[in-house]
This record gives structure tokens, sequence and C-alpha cells, in this order.
């Protein structure tokens, strides 16, 4: 195993999982999703395709934006890095397919006949995602799934996951060049000058883009997407909700494991680094990302502050980040993000 | 239990205008279950206005039994549950729907 399985692959555990719930005729959980015993939640294939989707979509924007913040968008095709970032992406193949033999999920010959379509998203991606909602509706009604159905979705989630690993790895690729050509300083310069524009960046690409196209438009779904999804990939729970003077509510998130961490102590690693030495490169992006997502998704009777008190990749401890929430009249927020990410206030 | 008529006339009671400021829209409520109607809320300067039935073309949608806008706007059931479980489906802008949760003084029995 080349990469740290608790961080990088639990995706393999919600596969195994999917595979364990049809031998059971489980099929509307295989779809749907249930919460286990252990206080984990298996998210379900209609969450976890479209999660795994929208991070593709997440690690591209993250990666081009460091690039564009280092003012080296041309490192793009930089023959060095696309090698090396192909050759530690192979590593994370090799993984996946010791992972699907081990937990049965698909015969290895199918990541390599994923492999041989290309990695990177189809175009057509929507329409298919959608084509399969609609079956799996259909099929669940019926009682049962049409098996083609099935392995259309563990190919997707596959695919998915291989590429926005791949798009990661790329990211931490360009991030390790970018500390050892023009040193540490270059890359928390590069992170910061971006930090404000992927912020709106990636909320137009996931709420106005991605996830609508995905079929999450309506806020109940957006809201079981934005519950639910995470367990995709993550070990998450809730912290100890407190309060502090000035009607504060402070809820801490905890997350045990990061994919992006894993992935850049590895590249860090293997480029002869430190391991939290790319950190910044990820972590800062997750703030704000997060604070974004705050502010688009509380509602206007509170103003929310989101912050990163510890992580992963910045600090190699599990990530600590904070929303605080004070009552507010918070209508202009409101506006804002609507034109921010939405593009009209009306 | 209210009837859904007697919770959709009383919503311009429960509206906080002061939650809406620079905030208009037309808002339909297109409901099934026990009490099928269609209700349009307009919400303009800081005023709420609702008419029965379709009067207007509505940016904001809401989609599901009238019993369970009675229970929500009767305190009896926290909006978000409602949601979550899917049993009410806001169509439109995302963040409408997250603004209009802001708009109401809810009176709460759970």
């Amino acid at each position: 195993m080349y990469f740290d399985e608790f961080h990088n692959h639990k995706w393999a555990r919600n596969l195994k999982h999917a595979r364990a719930l049809l031998a059971e005729n489980r099929i509307q959980e295989f779809y749907g999703g249930e919460d286990l015993p252990d206080g984990d939640v298996y998210p379900g294939m209609r969450v976890m395709a479209a999660y795994w989707t929208s991070v593709e979509h997440e690690m591209k924007l993250r990666r081009n934006s460091l690039l564009a913040g280092a003012g080296h968008p041309e490192w793009e095709k930089d023959p060095e890095l696309v090698l090396q970032a192909k050759e530690f992406h192979d590593r994370y193949v090799a993984d996946m397919k010791e992972l699907v033999v081990r937990n049965e999920i698909v015969p290895v010959g199918r990541i390599d006949a994923l492999a041989a379509k290309g990695w990177e998203t189809p175009g057509d991606w929507a329409d298919t995602m959608r084509n399969r909602q609609q079956d799996s509706l259909a099929g669940l009604q019926a009682g049962s799934l049409a098996p083609e159905l099935i392995e259309g979705w563990f190919d997707s989630c596959l695919r998915s996951v291989s590429n926005y690993n791949r798009h990661l790895i790329w990211g931490g690729v360009n991030a390790a060049a970018l500390v050892r050509r023009e040193g540490p300083e270059a890359l928390e310069k590069a992170v910061e000058s971006t930090a404000e524009s992927f912020m709106w960046d990636i909320s137009k690409e996931f709420f106005a883009t991605v996830l609508p196209a995905a079929g999450f438009e309506d806020i109940g779904d957006l809201m079981e997407l934005g519950m639910r999804g995470m367990y995709a990939d993550q070990w998450f729970t809730r912290g100890q909700e407190r309060e502090e003077p000035g009607e504060k509510i402070v809820r801490p998130s905890i997350l045990k494991n990061c994919e992006l961490a894993g992935i850049y102590t590895r590249v860090a690693e293997w480029n002869g680094m430190p391991k939290t030495s790319l950190g910044v490169g990820i972590c800062r992006y997750c703030e704000v990302h997060g604070l974004a997502t705050m502010m688009i998704t509380m509602p206007p009777m509170v103003s929310p502050a989101y912050k990163r008190i510890q992580s992963l990749g910045m600090d190699d401890r599990e990530c600590i980040f904070e929303l605080t929430t004070i009552p507010a009249d918070d209508m202009e927020r409101i506006l804002m993000v609507q034109e921010k990410v939405f593009g009209s206030v009306e | 239990m209210s009837t859904i008529k007697e919770v959709m006339l009383s919503l311009p009671s429960l509206f906080k205008p002061e939650k809406a400021k620079g905030w208009n829209r037309v808002i339909l409520f297109d409901l099934q279950g026990q009490e099928p109607c269609k209700w349009t809320l307009t919400i303009q300067d800081g005023t709420a206005v609702m008419e029965e039935g379709q009067t207007k073309t509505p940016k904001l949608t809401i989609l599901g039994n009238s019993e369970y806008i009675v229970q929500m706007f009767t305190g009896e059931v926290p909006p978000m549950k409602l949601v979550n479980a899917k049993l009410l489906k806001m169509q439109g802008p995302m963040m409408d729907a997250i603004a209009f949760s802001g708009l109401w003084n809810l009176p709460k029995k759970y």
C-alpha cells in the first residue's frame, strides 16, 4: 500500500459495504445510504457518486488556483511535474487494485478497463448520472436494480475516486515543485493570493454548476449531500458545542482523517520533504471553502464565522474546524452570497 | 389542528419584515395531502400578502402535504426536520430557500 489506508482509502470501506447491502438485497440502503452502528455513515450510491464527482471538479480548481497564485500556469505542462504526477497516481491506482480485490468490490480488470477509457471526467457525466438516478428510482419501486445499472454506479465511483486523487496528487506535485524551486514562502504567497477567489470560485462550481447538474438542486437534497457526502471518504465526528459571551455558539467539527493531507504527506515525503511542508497548500483552501459554505447555508437569523483550529495537513494532528454563529439580522449576507455565487440579486 | 387556510392567512402576522430587507419575492405554496390547495405569498418592501390560488409567477415554490405546512407554521415540527426528511420540497434558487427560513416568527411546541 503506497498511500495511507486510513486517510486515502475510505472509499473502499464504503464500496465494500455497498456490495454487502446488495448481497442482502437491501437495495434501498445501497442507493440511499444508512447510518452505521459505529457512528459512521454509509452515504449511499446517489450521494457518493455526486460527492466524488464534485470533488473531481474541486481538485482541478485547487490545482489551477495554486498555479495561478504561483504565477506559473505553464507548469501545467512541465514535463518533470507531469511525469511525477503520473508516477504517483499510478501508485494510487495500484492501491485501488489491491483494495478492490481484498474487499471483493469489483474484479481487478475493471480498474484496467476504466484506466483504458481515461480517468478524466466524461463530458456527458451529468446526463449519465441523472439517467442512473431515474433508473434507480424506477428499479427501487419495482423491487430490483438491473445488474448493469449497479455496475455503472460502481464504475462511476471508482473512476471519480481515481480521477479526483489524480488531480489532488498533481496539485501536490506542483506545490512540492514550488517549494523546491522557490522556497516555502512562495507556496504560502501563492495560496494567500488566491484564497479569496478560490472561496467564491469553488462555491460557484459546487452550488451553481456541478451539484444542480448532478440532480442536487432542492435544498433538502443539498442538506443531505452536505450532511452525508463527507462520509464518502472522511471519518467525521462533531465536537462538544459550547456557548461563549455575546450569545456566540461554537460548534467544532473533527475530522480524524484527511484525503488531501494523506496525499500531500506522501508527495512531500517522496520529494524528500518534511510531511507537513506542503500543508498550507490544502488547509487554507479548506478553511475558505468551509467559510463560504457556511455563508451560503446558514439562515439569515445568524451570522457565521468559520476557522481552522488545527489540521492534519499543517499540524499533523486531527483537523478541527469551528463554526461560530451569532444571532443577527444577516439578510445582507444572503443577498451578497446570492450575487457572488449565483450571479444576480434581482 | 388548524386548517391550511387558517395557517396561510396567519402568515402575514408571523412575518418579520426586518428580516426581509431588500428581499422581494413571490412564493407559491403548491400543496397536496389532506387539503390540496395553492396559495401565493408576495413579499414586497417589507410586507407580506397572501392570496388564495396561484396569482403570480413564483420565484420559489414550496411543495408538500398541507398537514406538514400546518405543522411547520404552528410550531409542532422544526422546519428543517421536514425539509431534511423531504416531506417538504423547495423548488427555486437555493439562497431563496435559505432566506425564506429566516422570515418567520414561528411558535415552538417541540
